[in-house]
């Protein structure tokens, strides 16, 4: 074929191998790639002008939803930056809470990212092994929260609920059970000889070239960047109960997974330290109505890397502008370079090795044997709830 | 001036290149020690120290490899400075005495514990770092103090070209930029190798009939954020995707959401808004009104 010609294959924006819609365009000559283009957008719901509609309480309702998988990243980042606006902090016991939510979310979003890699890779049964493990975490956090995904932990100025030595037990249950099998995640995905085939060498990202791009989070610790938030610039209790940062030399998908397997292993360990030395003390202080006129930047480390909010508010009741930039836009540049010179077959794995955001399906659940509500007794419910409060 | 002593195996060579050849005289021949590699950031950390300290080197190497050495530190381009052999720490904490009589040493960098002896023979400072992954906060935290801390760095690269420079925060400066000098400034980050480009800000000033664009670049806890205000009529930026390569989506993000000419971008195909959605209705311009949803 000469090159005169180009052959362009368009995925997307329903396919079969991304659960996610997004629109791929890869050029290819024969079987490899040579160049991609992203086209996103197809799930864009307008939140950052919807913000600038609704109150400062409102928007962490809102911002909790931009998310299903990382629900508590968005909520965190957002309070942390309208209490720095309004000059409050969160007491120190909420501050832990905060974290630990945080680590709970990161343990599940990396057992879910680790069943829809292994899935591209054709590996089922690691997806089936790690989604029904993954189940674990997303019952400690229903009990923990109420909620499976969007946990609406977050308040502004503290957190919603307590932690009590029932819940700590089941946690730190789950958590032998998860140890245990993480260790035999790791020792499938480093000595697996079909599945190292397709991430070994594969999709490598060289240290020079990620830091060219500025790709954030596990993409980054892969290439060998000791890149995180919660060390570079702690916040919520991480000050207290340090990270250690998880790096890997190679690059290649191999080292994403193995980076995430072995974050793993530091979350559980962060959990049950945050359980061990809970501060004790109050969950909330009071937050103003309305917010000091200002700007502020706010990062969290997301399970995919940092997330970055930046506020302003004009000193109202609702924001001026709420910018919210998410991990997988800075990592999407890195497919793109690191596509050309790949097989197309390769496409979906080195896609699925960023950890683009999927979406991940709520279910209905009926607590403590309540009965289902219409919107109108749900909402007259709360108001009782909370002026009785 | 006072001197820092500086082991090149680790701190400042990669050598694992050529490990697989040790024991065999090929190991420190000379086009086998040429192929090592600068550990990351360790040409610009000793740039920095270079204006304060005399820099002393030293390596675990035999006498027939100095030229090879010597050769491969002018090739990297590091700073000139003597350089000192020894093959073991006994060895080289014989040389100390010879040190002293020439050197007022303020600090070293080593990787293992027998420089740490060295160091205190040395009567200086000793930071042990890690191995090929030198963490150079912590060398300039020791060695050049707050002032060169990351932030303070971009401060001087920064107000050469600047307007105004603020400080709205800790760890935060606010550097506003005419348009035509975003590109030097942008550059003159990137060539200090200053962070990444974390993300890329529209704010609509209506009151001011002007659009301000923030460019945030983050360092570890440090962020540099440069602003540029264009008028909202006919509203052009410059691209940067000639310096940061990565920057190409949030110019994108930027251009259809606000309605800003982003001159010289590479690809200006629609990222988020709708094919249909009409040019001349950027959506995050405060004089879009959003339309009433229709209830069912």
């Amino acid at each position: 074929m000469t090159t005169l010609e180009k052959f362009i294959v368009p995925i997307g924006p329903q396919h079969p191998a991304l659960k996610e819609p997004g629109h791929f365009e890869f050029t290819v000559d024969g079987e490899t790639v040579t160049a991609a283009t992203v086209r996103l957008g197809y799930v864009h719901r307008g939140i950052e002008k919807a913000t600038e509609n609704r109150n400062w309480t409102q928007n962490l309702y809102l911002l909790e939803r931009i998310c299903g998988i990382c629900s508590h990243t968005h909520a965190l980042c957002y309070s942390l930056g309208v209490e720095a606006l309004a000059e409050v902090t969160a007491p120190p016991r909420a501050q832990a809470i905060r974290s630990l939510v945080a680590e709970l979310e990161r343990v599940h979003s990396h057992l879910l990212w680790l069943g829809v890699a292994a899935h591209e890779a054709g590996f089922d049964t690691l997806f089936m092994y790690s989604w029904r493990d993954r189940e674990t975490i997303m019952d400690v956090l229903e009990g923990l929260t109420g909620n499976r995904v969007n946990y609406s932990a977050m308040e502004l100025g503290g957190v919603k609920f307590d932690v009590d030595d029932k819940q700590t037990d089941t946690i730190r249950r789950g958590l032998d059970y998860l140890e245990e099998r993480t260790h035999h995640y790791l020792k499938v995905v480093t000595t697996d000889n079909s599945f190292l085939q397709r991430t070994r060498g594969v999709g490598t990202l060289s240290r020079e070239q990620a830091e060219d791009i500025g790709v954030i989070g596990p993409m980054a610790r892969a290439s060998g960047i000791a890149r995180d938030v919660r060390v570079d610039a702690p916040y919520a209790a991480y000050a207290q109960f340090p990270v250690n940062v998880i790096v890997e030399a190679a690059g290649d998908l191999e080292a994403r997974f193995v980076v995430r397997i072995k974050e793993l292993f530091e979350s559980y360990r962060l959990i049950r330290e945050i359980l061990e030395k809970m501060p004790t003390g109050d969950l909330t202080v009071r937050m103003p109505r309305k917010v000091k006129e200002g700007e502020t930047i706010s990062r969290v480390e997301a399970p995919r890397g940092e997330a970055f909010y930046f506020i302003k508010s004009g000193g109202g009741e609702k924001p001026e502008r709420v910018k919210v930039r998410t991990p997988s836009l800075c990592n999407f540049t890195s497919v793109i370079i690191t596509a050309p010179g790949h097989q197309l077959a390769d496409m979906p794995m080195i896609l699925a090795g960023i950890d683009p955001c999927f979406s991940c399906n709520d279910r209905m659940v009926v607590l403590n044997g309540e009965s289902v509500m219409t919107w109108e007794q749900l909402r007259q419910y709360g108001i009782e709830y909370y002026s009785k409060k | 001036m006072k001197a820092v002593l500086v082991f090149i195996d680790g701190i400042i060579c990669d050598y694992r290149q050529r490990q697989p050849l040790s024991g065999t005289p090929d190991y420190i021949k000379r086009d086998v020690i040429l192929k090592d590699a600068p550990t990351p950031d360790s040409r610009r950390g000793l740039h920095e120290l270079a204006p304060r300290y005399d820099l002393v080197y030293m390596a675990a190497r035999p006498e027939e490899a100095r030229k090879a050495t010597e050769d491969w530190l002018a090739a990297m381009n590091y700073p000139q400075g003597p350089l000192f052999l020894g093959m073991t720490p006994a060895d080289r904490l014989a040389l100390a005495p010879t040190l002293r009589d020439q050197f007022e040493f303020e600090g070293g960098l080593g990787t293992h514990w027998e420089d740490n002896e060295l160091h205190l023979e040395l009567g200086c400072k000793s930071i042990i770092l890690k191995e090929f992954e030198v963490d150079w906060e912590i060398v300039r935290r020791y060695l050049l103090g707050q002032e060169h801390t990351a932030l303070h760095v971009a401060i001087d690269l920064l107000t050469p070209r600047a307007l105004k420079i603020t400080e709205p925060a800790v760890h935060r400066v606010d550097a506003y930029l005419d348009a035509g000098r975003l590109l030097p400034a942008v550059k003159s980050l990137h060539d200090a190798r200053w962070g990444f480009l974390s993300a890329i800000t529209g704010l609509d000033d209506v009151k001011a009939n002007e659009i301000e664009v923030l460019y945030h670049f983050c360092n570890r806890a440090a962020i540099a954020t440069l602003r540029v205000r264009v008028p909202r009529d006919k509203a052009a930026i410059p691209s940067i995707c000639s310096i940061k390569a990565g920057a190409t989506f949030f110019e994108r993000e930027l251009s259809e959401m606000f309605g800003i000419e982003v001159l010289g971008t590479p690809n200006t195909d629609r990222l988020f808004l709708p094919d249909e959605w009409p040019t001349d209705k950027p959506p995050l311009r405060k004089d879009y009104i959003v339309p009433e949803p229709i209830e069912n």
